[in-house]
């Protein structure tokens, strides 16, 4: 089936014409916004599959276990060569870009700037590892870190770091979980 | 010899199709298939 590109904009100032395009010409709409796909007006009978389809398709599937193992492996095997649409690389800042940055031998904050277009993400075992260092900090500087701790996990953990990895980071600086050193 | 935490870093990097900012470069390069930037 067709598919045409039109912007939110324009789509919603035409609303009424793209709907009976899509009822009597059978055309579907994908509506960009900022270049990006964001949604898409199809005709009411058209079948979309969506996950939630698929998998109350496969409850109802009773599979040996063998063939269980091989349907497994190769939806692993797909989830690998799939790359989502429109899906961003995203950065993961290591600790010694953000130690660098706090103690201004680098300038962090400009250059996450100078990259408005990147995601940029925090590994929890880094968080681990700054917490640390807070933590074995016996002089003032500690206090300075624990706020940049702070600082980057208030900046990154509504999208970048899993809240999960958060909450375990700091559980293993207090109990009596050890790293292994560098 | 490239430490664990980087391992894990680089690991987490690979698992999510991420790519690594660091300027230990020449530990990460012994990871296979990451990408890496040099922050400058």
């Amino acid at each position: 089936m067709k598919k045409t590109k039109i912007s939110v904009t324009d789509a919603a100032r035409n609303f009424a014409d793209c709907v009976n395009r899509t009822h009597y010409q059978r055309l579907s709409f994908v509506l960009v916004k900022n270049g990006k796909p964001v949604a898409q007006l199809v005709p009411d009978d058209e079948k979309v599959c969506l996950g939630r389809d698929a998998a109350k398709a496969l409850a109802k599937v009773k599979l040996s276990p063998e063939e269980a193992k091989a349907w497994r492996r190769d939806l692993k095997a797909g989830r690998k060569v799939l790359n989502p649409p429109n899906r961003q690389m995203a950065i993961i800042l290591d600790t010694d870009v953000i130690v660098q940055g706090e103690r201004a031998t680098f300038e962090l904050e400009d250059w996450l700037a100078s990259r408005p277009n990147d995601q940029f993400e925090v590994a929890g075992i880094t968080v681990a590892e700054l917490w640390r260092g807070v933590e074995r900090a016996r002089r003032p500087h500690g206090a300075c870190a624990g706020t940049l701790c702070e600082s980057y996990s208030g900046h990154v953990s509504d999208h970048s770091l899993y809240r999960a990895d958060s909450v375990c980071a700091r559980t293993d600086m207090g109990g009596n979980w050890k790293l292994p050193g560098r | 010899m490239i430490g664990y935490y980087d391992l894990i870093v680089g690991a987490t990097a690979l698992e999510r199709g991420s790519q690594v900012a660091t300027f230990n470069k020449r530990h990460f390069a012994q990871i296979k298939d990451l990408g890496i930037i040099e922050p400058k």
